[in-house]
């Protein structure tokens, strides 16, 4: 061989060595905001694996934001992110307010993309009706959350109760997992009546935590659209296009390497995939915030 | 004394037939017939199973049923939810929670969860066969059919959809005598 080759060969060495290599992804992070459903730590551990395939399948740096519920109007609005995965009617809050673009809906248990909230009491209580809770102590879930409030509250407002005055009291538990704080709280006793959302119960009879015959379903609210996936107004069209195929065509058999260990996101993340849906599928919430005079219809 | 051929022949018959009668005494259930070729064993034991699996079924179903037929379709996805516990995958539970489905208005859920029921246990459209749904599946294909092929429409490309449509045709050529 002859020396003047040689320097051709290493280069060609060299580029093909780069070519093999795994390019590290550059630029500004694209920051995805997740609302917390119990902790930050929670979120972090429940959508990193979903953000990790998401910055595959993009192709640029991807970060998971945990947001608290209070605050993702104010946050998403200062631009802190441009997606967001967040309760169903904070999408209708973040699309009257924000005009935010529809992604996917995500689906997890027996109603699929969709869920419904209840109001239920102990199997052996008194109650049989909703006009039975006249006068008795209530345990509601945050008020933002769509089936552990909103759609209890509508429901008695519908029914001629008015959760304010008709009630003797009403509460709503402190810190993490008040869904099943407020499912435990009329299963011990505590309380006479409970809004539980039916997926949480749905998975707490599962996880054999409670039996279907420990509590009676008083009354049960329309199905309305479960947790969202939303993009910014101003988002990339294309990114855009890019994020809602990507979660789409999630699988249960995705999965994405973490520390050197494969990860099924969907598991991860506890749900059991995505679905697209259209805006008019959330005006059963918007009907039910305009009736309880809750955000984004709130008047004062 | 036989005296001739003739009589030899009669002995000797008459000597076969003492014996044939004599073997049908001394074999246990020879002479009630209780000595059955494998095919009609097999046939009754998958008869004993099917009968079993009836009663089971009736039995650990039964809680389902009769808050269905209180109209507390709620307290049924529930209770469908805790038999799954016990009795995981089922089928059964997916042709009930079709039912509710289908009484809630959730006609693709309902769909989807009927498709999976036949598909575990092809009876449910059998028309001889005590687990008999053809009328239940029948009227939600009629309802829910039609307003799936609409989503569709304006939702181009929905693979959920998609998915439901595909469990809806698989039902109707069930329903119409199809194979697998």
């Amino acid at each position: 061989m002859k020396i003047v080759h040689l320097p051709l060969l290493a280069l060609l060495l060299a580029v093909l060595l780069l070519a093999g290599c795994d390019r590290p992804l550059s630029g500004p992070p694209l920051r995805i905001g997740y609302m917390n459903c119990n902790s930050a730590a929670e979120t972090v551990q429940r959508f990193h694996p979903l953000t990790v395939y998401l910055q595959e399948r993009l192709g640029v740096p991807c970060e998971t934001v945990p947001v608290d519920t209070q605050d993702f109007e104010g946050r998403f609005a200062a631009g802190e992110f441009a997606f967001g995965h967040f309760n169903s009617l904070l999408y209708v809050i973040l699309k009257e307010n924000l005009d935010i673009e529809l992604l996917a809906t995500e689906m997890r248990g027996q109603y699929g993309s969709s869920t419904a909230g209840g109001i239920i009491v102990r199997a052996d209580s008194p109650i049989r009706s909703l006009d039975d809770l006249r006068g008795k102590r209530m345990l509601y879930g945050p008020q933002l959350a769509p089936t552990g409030y909103l759609a209890q509250y509508d429901l008695m407002l519908q029914a001629g109760l008015d959760p304010e005055r008709d009630l003797a009291y009403y509460a709503i538990p402190h810190g993490s997992f008040k869904h099943e704080k407020v499912i435990y709280g009329v299963y011990f006793g505590e309380y006479d009546v409970a809004a539980a959302p039916m997926l949480d119960l749905e998975i707490m009879i599962r996880e054999g935590k409670v039996n279907a015959d420990d509590f009676r379903v008083l009354a049960q609210s329309d199905i309305i659209p479960y947790c969202t996936f939303g993009a910014a107004k101003g988002a990339d069209p294309q990114l855009v296009a890019k994020f809602r195929q990507a979660l789409l065509d999630l699988t249960p058999e995705t999965t994405v390497e973490i520390a050197g260990e494969r990860v099924k996101v969907l598991k991860a993340a506890w749900i059991d995939g995505f679905e697209a849906r259209t805006d008019e599928d959330y005006d059963p919430i918007r009907g039910m915030a305009r009736r309880a005079n809750m955000p984004p219809y709130q008047e004062f | 004394m036989p005296r001739d051929r003739f009589d030899q022949i009669l002995l000797a018959a008459l000597a076969v037939t003492l014996t044939g009668l004599g073997l049908l005494l001394l074999v246990p259930g020879a002479s009630t017939g209780q000595v059955a070729s494998p095919a009609l064993s097999r046939q009754v034991e998958k008869e004993m199973l099917s009968q079993a699996r009836l009663s089971l079924l009736e039995r650990r179903y039964a809680p389902v049923h009769r808050l269905l037929d209180q109209g507390e379709l709620s307290a049924a996805m529930l209770k469908l939810e805790e038999l799954s516990r016990d009795l995981p995958g089922e089928v059964h539970s997916n042709l009930l929670r079709g039912d509710v489905l289908w009484r809630m208005g959730q006609l693709d859920k309902a769909l989807t969860q009927f498709a999976l029921a036949v598909r575990g246990n092809p009876d449910y459209v059998d028309a001889a066969s005590p687990l008999n749904q053809r009328d239940l599946i029948e009227a939600a294909l009629t309802q829910g059919l039609p307003q799936v092929r609409d989503r569709l429409r304006s939702q181009p490309g929905s693979r959920v959809l998609e998915q439901v449509l595909r469990d809806g045709y698989y039902l109707q050529s069930r329903l119409a005598g199809g194979c697998e």
